[in-house]
């Protein structure tokens, strides 16, 4: 089960998930029989994913980048995850093991895990570094400018290398946050500063809470070269990011990246609603460049890349069947916890916001 | 927050009174009652927004707290008591329907 530590951390309210069960419940096939919806589609066909290149038959294939030039591996490694592992050796041979395997998306933030995430990540990287393309995410949640340039040379020295490849702003999920990122002297103005020092390359940001508050950053016409969003089966039917922020990027150009293909704690696994497989292959169909795995084992490690190994998106027929079985279930958001709860939301963001930690909440 | 609710375009505010002191206090409210204007409207959104920004005072949206269990068993949703929110929910309605052993997998059938 879980470990004393990893309760510790902030998902202690979340329920405990080994899950190790649940990959063996995916392949075990265990689905139960949903009521299908009889209503009419009202999802338009999906888009069709960017063209993939590296698509042997046993390699991870790549995907472009938005419009950077960059191609990424279509599954990248969750920096969250890798820092709740037992020990940092494990989280180097996760690393090692996944450069290896032909993975080169690697995510991480400055604030994960009191910052052990960036650091083993930054262990696991000793003599890898030009293999991958590297993404941390600066957490000043309202602070300014002053606080990212901290916070980048903080990840920079944590992960051991004098450029990221792509630095995102975290978390943005409350209703304030576009106005306190785009205030003067705030963080959006460190994106530029930190572009101009030549200590990243690309900027973007990330959340998982309200394709609102999303849509609210990109009103701001930014140049941003990614988006992060949570984007699975689930998803496609309730409060979707699918449907209102991915078109946007598409029509912009910005490379959507996707996460919580799983649900966020692979609760739709355990039920039995889906299979982790056609979960997974659901989001990495979308047209999204990489779609970002929380791997806390070398099981989900090799589970994920044999997915990924020789990758054919489904059909957009297979696509929409998924979407109506899991719509009865999708209808309350209790599969997308990070959406209707505040178990997801990050302690650093909501002191700074001046929010009581979500533990001491009544709901 | 009376007054502003009442200000809105609405053809009626409902409220919870579940005391003679809440019906005097709201009726003293009402009597002869003048919409605020537009910037004291403006004034005091601005007021809320950085409380208002994560939700945590509109439990109805953020959480299932406030869903009614007799409208979720319809649509198969299940209770699942390891979410906080789900148990004060069914302690809240307290009602006949609790099934006392349901789980995620067996409300799923």
């Amino acid at each position: 089960m879980v470990d004393q530590r990893r309760q510790n951390e902030r998902s202690e309210v979340r329920p405990e998930i080994e899950r190790r069960g649940f990959i063996q419940a995916g392949l075990a096939s265990a689905g139960t029989v949903l009521a299908t919806s009889v209503l009419p589609s009202q999802i338009a066909s999906a888009a069709v994913p960017p063209q993939m290149t590296n698509s042997g038959a046993d390699q991870i294939p790549r995907r472009p980048l938005g419009k950077t030039g960059e191609q990424v591996s279509i599954i990248g490694v969750g920096g969250y995850h890798l820092g709740m592992v037992q020990s940092s050796d494990l989280a180097v041979r996760l690393v090692q093991n996944a450069v290896d395997a032909g993975v080169t998306f690697f995510d991480n933030a400055w604030e994960y895990n009191d910052h052990r995430s960036e650091e083993w990540m930054g262990l696991g990287l000793q003599g890898r570094r030009n293999k991958v393309f590297l993404m941390s995410k600066v957490c000043t949640h309202g602070r300014d400018k002053k606080v990212a340039m901290q916070q980048l040379e903080e990840s920079l020295k944590r992960l051991g290398t004098d450029h990221l490849d792509l630095w995102q702003i975290h978390e943005v999920i409350y209703e304030n946050d576009p106005d306190l990122h785009f205030a003067k002297g705030g963080v959006v103005e460190a994106l530029d500063e930190a572009k101009r020092q030549g200590k990243v390359r690309f900027v973007g940001f990330t959340g998982h809470k309200s394709p609102a508050i999303h849509l609210k950053m990109l009103a701001h016409d930014y140049p941003f070269d990614t988006v992060q969003m949570p984007l699975n089966c689930f998803d496609a039917t309730y409060r979707s990011f699918e449907q209102q922020v991915l078109p946007e990027l598409q029509r912009r150009g910005i490379a959507a990246l996707g996460m919580k293909s799983l649900g966020g704690d692979g609760q739709p696994i355990q039920y039995g609603v889906v299979r982790a497989e056609e979960a997974l292959r659901y989001a990495m169909s979308l047209p999204v460049a990489t779609t970002i795995c929380g791997i806390d084992s070398l099981d989900v490690l090799h589970q994920n890349v044999g997915i990924a190994r020789g990758f054919k998106p489904i059909s957009a027929q297979e696509m929409q069947a998924l979407r109506e079985r899991c719509r009865p279930s999708s209808g309350d958001g209790h599969l997308e916890l990070f959406k209707t709860t505040k178990k997801y939301d990050g302690s650093v963001g909501r002191e700074q916001h001046g929010y009581p930690s979500s533990a001491e909440l009544p709901i | 927050m009376l007054r502003y609710a009442m200000s809105l375009p609405v053809a009626t505010t409902i409220c919870g009174m579940d005391s003679l002191d809440v019906l005097h206090q709201n009726l003293r409210v009402v009597r002869g009652f003048q919409p605020m204007t537009q910037s004291e409207m403006e004034a005091l959104r601005a007021r809320c927004a950085p409380t208002a920004a994560d939700g945590r005072f509109e439990p109805y949206k953020v959480s299932l707290r406030y869903d009614n269990p007799m409208t979720r068993m319809p649509h198969g949703f299940p209770f699942d008591h390891t979410q906080r929110e789900v148990t004060e929910m069914l302690e809240k309605a307290d009602g006949p329907w609790l099934m006392p052993e349901t789980t995620p997998e067996t409300s799923r059938r």
